[in-house]
């Protein structure tokens, strides 16, 4: 579904220029599983936001079930996000005025269905994160790791073909790392039903913590904004 | 849901600063509420007394405003085949009781068949009544309202002082019908036609003809010479007095754009703040549309609430206007005395777009921006930085405001467009302000960082953080102060400018008239020539002439012919050591001109109103026909803004067939004072008749007077303007400090104690108004020095002198350093009573 052709992402320019990335191409199959590592500013979180359209690269295509997302207009690329892609930042990003139940079914809302009718769902979600008793409560009520985990319940309440996690544990101890790499894992593995039959998952994780990478499928290392 | 839900939660967290937005937008539609509804009300009223007045006629026929049209008309459109026609003589006059007030004369022929079909339903069908005036020689039919006013019954004694001198009428009938309220507010009188024309008109002649049952083709066919207009038409003094109200309506507008600036930083601000939370929302999927309707359904409720508030506080204050609308109207055209606030259906949308429409037009620009905006340039944690750059716009604003300035200066525009294009400047003004800030702030930065006390320093720091909402708040308090200073200069000028000419052209000390100036200005009684004798035989008294003063149709206005007895007024001139006036009057040839009436001296206006010089001809139309004069002169003159011409009081009675006088202008013997004198002449005028007394320093503090009233609204309305620009201050400090929250608990942390940081914030407030008061002042003159100046000259012809109100100045540089100081101190508190810790931790 998702496949990266000579890409290159650089910021600035003139002295200032910065190579995020350089000459980068990968596919991702369906049910693939992948974790991304390299030492910090190697460009992981660039190539994340390249994959799901937030941003374009310089040269080369990002193609997105064959089509680059540079022909992309923004409301398709923001209807992909939504209903395709799910993402987790590495700075999880939730709204503080809004409870953790109310984050997690931001994006079903944005579909135009009503809260009420994806209460039940959202609440279930968070129950799969281990949440289930902090429904009600706002962001700056909850810890790095627990913030952490309602934006991965956000990312996954659309049923994403793909999910995109910026150092998803980053923030935690390795214990509860760990836990919620199964989470992520178990999501991934699990099968979206189409009327077109059973789809599979794909997923890319960035995360320097090398026992968590370890157990992945599959590994892609950067450097200097290279695959290496 | 979740999305409304967003949205009141996040003003809910701010809600101070809500409110500061919704009571400024609701204090700007109050404002237009409040001056609309006055406008409509007395508009309504005048409307409904010329219509009425007119009972069921489709035309009437007449000789413009001022002429009468002969009584032999009427038999000859009688014979068009269907036509009702009735001749009607109009007039008003003052009652002599306890409580004068005016009454409208009608005077129709009501055993005649045409006009009671044409007033039966204004006067009822009661043919004995009819019978009764038709045989009485001096009998009335009183609404049932001015009788209960007056304590009048069926055979009571009307005493009515008119412009043709003291009537006594028998009340014969009072009229129970309900229409009649809406006819000079009730005060009106039904009188035989003949005996008007007798008492208060001229035997044979009528003021206008009311026809019904033909077409406009026909009548005039028959008097191709004749005005032929639907009921209803205003008189143009009426129309004068609604101009001036109606240009409240135009403050109003300028009231509602400062309050536009202050809702556009309060948006820019809320938006900039969620701008994280917005980039969230579009990276898990919310369309760039999605988001810009969220916003600005945000900011259409709020200008929805606002406009609520604004509409009823708007109707209370329409009660408190539309007595001075009265007040205005009835010294004008002594109507109007019923006029109610009425809040349609039509005010209240109207009300409603403005309200919500002022809030969207303020809220679109940031929220358009906010929905523009890439996620990606904000998820990154401290990459949002607005690269803005205010030179293009500015330079676009430059060109916007040169524009709209030289079209001012070059065109005759017509007050709508006047304001359009004011609005169109304010806008290239708010384009440009960013960047003078930015430069004139980086300068004064340079300045400042070499003082040893860092207050001003971080203080303008702080301002320069985001020198778009610094312009913005500097515009709408400078704006607010604009208007005072500009309404200041124009007044100022006038009244400099009628001062000097009152000194040069008044010979006399003393004025007798035949209305009171307190309540009316532009009455029309006169006195009879007969009293200046009288006068000038009295003791004291050295010289006196008469004047007279009537309206004629000039092209397509009405202009003020003002007739003098030369020959005293020369007298009177040489008695004061004054000099001639106009000077042009030691030319022998023009002394003879001005004499004879052949020729006129034009007031400064009249001669640019109406393109004319001296040594022009000049047709006059009269009630004899028409007259040709030769101009021999202009000469400063701002009797009435249509423009006056100067001739010889002969001319007026020869040809306007005009008998009675004006004024009698009296100078004071040297041995007597004026107050004896004044005294003496007030004790034999009321012996005869109504007349009063006036001095040149009573006249001229009524003439001030009349003008302050004038703007009297508008300074209401520039005090709620700064009231807007106040809050528009506390509103944009107070954003300050909040996004400044981690910088001033570091400034905390290092040593500043809480005295010094509130020293800053309160530092900016007082930087922020000074700067806006500079602009009001500059801003002010300029306005009334050039649009307001061009303005007044295109409608009236009056060119006043650039004068500088030093007191007005110093007054609003005061007021503005004090509010200033005041705006900050709610922020500076704010700032230094925050707990350090929390305020570093935060975000
Ligand atoms: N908007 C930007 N402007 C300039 N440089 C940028 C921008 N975004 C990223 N960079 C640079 O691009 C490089 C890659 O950044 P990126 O955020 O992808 O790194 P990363 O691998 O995710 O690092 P980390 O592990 O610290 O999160 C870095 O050197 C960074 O400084
Ligand atoms: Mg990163």
């Amino acid at each position: 579904m998702l496949e990266l052709r000579n890409v290159t992402k650089t910021y600035g320019t003139g002295p200032q220029q910065v190579v995020a990335l350089r000459n980068i191409s990968l596919i991702v199959e369906p049910g693939e599983f992948i974790a991304i590592t390299g030492p910090s500013g190697c460009g992981k979180s660039t190539l994340l936001h390249l994959a799901s359209g937030l941003d374009i690269p310089s040269e080369g295509e990002v193609l997105i079930d064959g089509k680059s997302t540079r022909d992309c207009s923004d409301d398709e690329l923001t209807l992909l996000r939504r209903n395709r892609i799910g993402l987790v930042f590495q700075a999880f990003n939730l709204i503080p005025t809004l409870t953790a139940l109310e984050n997690v079914v931001l994006p079903a809302t944005l579909n135009g269905k009503s809260f009420a009718t994806q209460m039940g769902r959202g609440r279930q979600l968070l129950e799969v994160v281990g949440l289930g008793a902090r429904a009600g409560h706002y962001p700056d009520q909850l810890s790095g790791g627990e913030a952490q985990r309602v934006a991965i319940a956000r990312a996954i309440i659309m049923d994403p073909e793909m999910l995109l996690a910026d150092e998803p544990t980053g923030n935690l101890d390795s214990e509860s790392g760990l836990s919620i790499l199964a989470l992520l894992e178990e999501f991934g593995c699990s099968t979206i039903s189409t009327p077109a039959g059973p789809v599979q998952r794909s997923t890319m994780i960035v995360t320097h913590d090398e026992s968590i990478a370890a157990k992945a499928p599959r590994r892609i290392r950067l450097k200097d904004g290279k695959l290496v | 849901m979740l999305f409304v839900q967003y949205g009141i939660k996040h003003h809910l967290r701010h809600r101070l600063r809500l409110l500061m937005v919704i009571v400024s937008l609701a204090l700007g539609v109050a404002i237009f509420v409040s001056s609309f509804e006055s406008v409509m009300a007395a508009q309504d009223a005048i409307a409904a007394s010329a219509r009425s007045t007119l009972g069921n006629a489709k035309w009437e026929v007449s000789r413009g405003r001022y002429l009468q049209i002969d009584e032999s008309l009427v038999a000859k459109f009688r014979r068009i085949p269907g036509a009702v026609v009735a001749s009607v003589v109009e007039s008003t006059a003052d009652t002599r009781d306890a409580h004068p007030s005016n009454l409208l004369i009608v005077g129709v022929d009501l055993s005649n068949p045409d006009t009671q079909q044409l007033f039966g339903s204004a006067v009822g069908t009661d043919m004995l009544a009819f019978a009764k005036l038709t045989l009485s020689g001096t009998g009335v039919l009183i609404g049932k309202r001015f009788a209960i006013e007056h304590k009048l019954s069926e055979g009571s004694t009307l005493d009515l002082q008119s412009a043709q001198g003291p009537r006594k009428l028998t009340v014969e009938g009072i009229l129970e019908n309900h229409a009649l309220d809406l006819l000079a507010g009730g005060h009106v009188g039904f009188v035989n036609l003949h005996q008007a024309q007798a008492d208060f008109g001229q035997v044979g002649l009528v003021d206008k003809i009311a026809v019904a049952g033909v077409t406009k083709t026909e009548l005039q066919k028959v008097c191709p010479s004749c005005q032929v207009e639907a009921p209803g038409k205003l008189s143009s003094a009426a129309e004068d007095a609604l101009a001036r109200i109606r240009s409240l309506l135009g403050i109003s507008v300028i009231a509602l754009m400062v309050g536009v600036l202050l809702i556009y930083n309060s948006v820019q601000v809320s938006v900039l703040e969620r701008i994280q939370d917005i980039a969230i929302l579009r990276s898990i999927g919310a369309t760039r549309f999605q988001v810009f309707a969220l916003l600005l359904s945000e900011w259409a409720a709020i200008g929805f609430v606002a406009s609520c508030f604004g509409i009823g506080l708007g109707s209370g204050l329409a009660y408190l206007l539309l007595e001075y609308t009265k007040r205005t109207v009835n010294t004008m055209v002594p109507l109007v005395t019923a006029a109610h606030v009425q809040v349609g259906l039509g005010l209240i949308l109207a009300s409603l777009v403005i309200g919500m429409g002022t809030a969207l037009a303020a809220a679109l620009f940031p929220v358009l921006t906010a929905a523009k905006v890439r996620p990606i340039e904000i998820l990154r944690p401290y990459s949002y930085r607005r690269n803005v750059r205010y030179g293009p716009s500015a330079l676009v604003g430059g060109a916007i405001f040169v524009l709209t300035n030289l079209f001012v200066a070059t065109q005759s525009v017509s007050y709508v467009i006047g304001l359009s294009v004011t609005a169109v400047e304010f806008f290239g003004v708010a384009l440009m302000f960013p960047q003078f800030v930015l430069v004139a702030g980086r300068r004064l930065r340079g300045l400042l960082k070499q003082s040893k006390n860092s207050i001003p320093f971080l203080a303008l720091d702080g301002l320069l953080k985001a020198p778009h909402r610094t312009a913005f708040t500097i515009m709408t308090f400078g704006c607010a102060l604009m208007m005072t200073v500009a309404t200041k200069a124009l007044v100022v000028g006038f009244q400099e400018s009628t001062g000097a000419w009152m000194n040069a052209a008044f010979p006399f000390d003393i004025s007798m008239m035949g209305n009171d100036l307190a309540s009316s200005v532009y009455g029309s009684q006169v006195l009879p020539s007969s009293l200046a004798d009288k006068v000038r035989s009295m003791p004291g008294v050295e010289t006196a002439y008469a004047v007279r003063k009537l309206f004629t149709p000039f092209r397509t206005k009405d202009v003020m012919a003002i007739g003098i007895d030369v020959d005293r007024y020369l007298v009177a001139r040489q008695s004061k050591a004054m000099g001639l006036w106009p000077a042009e009057l030691s030319e022998p040839s023009v002394m003879n001109r001005f004499r004879t009436g052949t020729g006129v001296f034009v007031s400064t206006n009249f001669a640019r109103l109406y393109s004319v010089r001296a040594g022009d001809h000049i047709d006059l139309e009269t009630p004899t026909g028409m007259v040709n004069v030769v101009v021999l002169a202009e000469t400063d003159d701002y009797s009435w803004q249509h423009g006056a011409f100067i001739t010889s009081l002969s001319l007026l009675k020869s040809r306007w067939r005009e008998d009675g006088v004006s004024y009698i202008d009296v100078s004071v013997s040297k041995v007597h004072t004026i107050s004896e004198v004044k005294h003496e002449l007030q004790r034999v005028a009321t012996g005869e008749r109504t007349a009063f007394a006036y001095d040149k320093a009573e006249i001229r503090e009524v003439t001030d007077s009349v003008l302050e009233q004038t703007v009297a609204m508008a300074n209401l309305q520039a005090l709620i303007a700064i009231l807007i620009g106040v809050l528009g201050i506390v509103n944009a400090i107070w954003i300050g400090v909040m996004n400044r929250k981690r910088e001033i608990a570091m400034w905390r942390s290092i040593g500043m104690t809480r005295r010094q940081v509130a020293a800053i914030i309160v530092c900016e407030s007082t930087f922020v108004a000074s700067v806006a008061a500079l602009v009001g002042i500059v801003g002010g003159l300029y306005g009334g020095w050039v649009p307001l100046r061009s303005f007044s000259f295109n409608v009236t012809g009056y060119l006043y002198p650039c004068v500088i109100p030093w007191f007005h100045l110093l007054l609003v540089t005061i007021v503005a350093l004090v509010l200033g100081v005041l705006a900050g101190l709610f922020p500076a508190r704010q700032a230094a009573n925050r707990p350090i810790l929390e305020a570093i931790g935060y975000e």
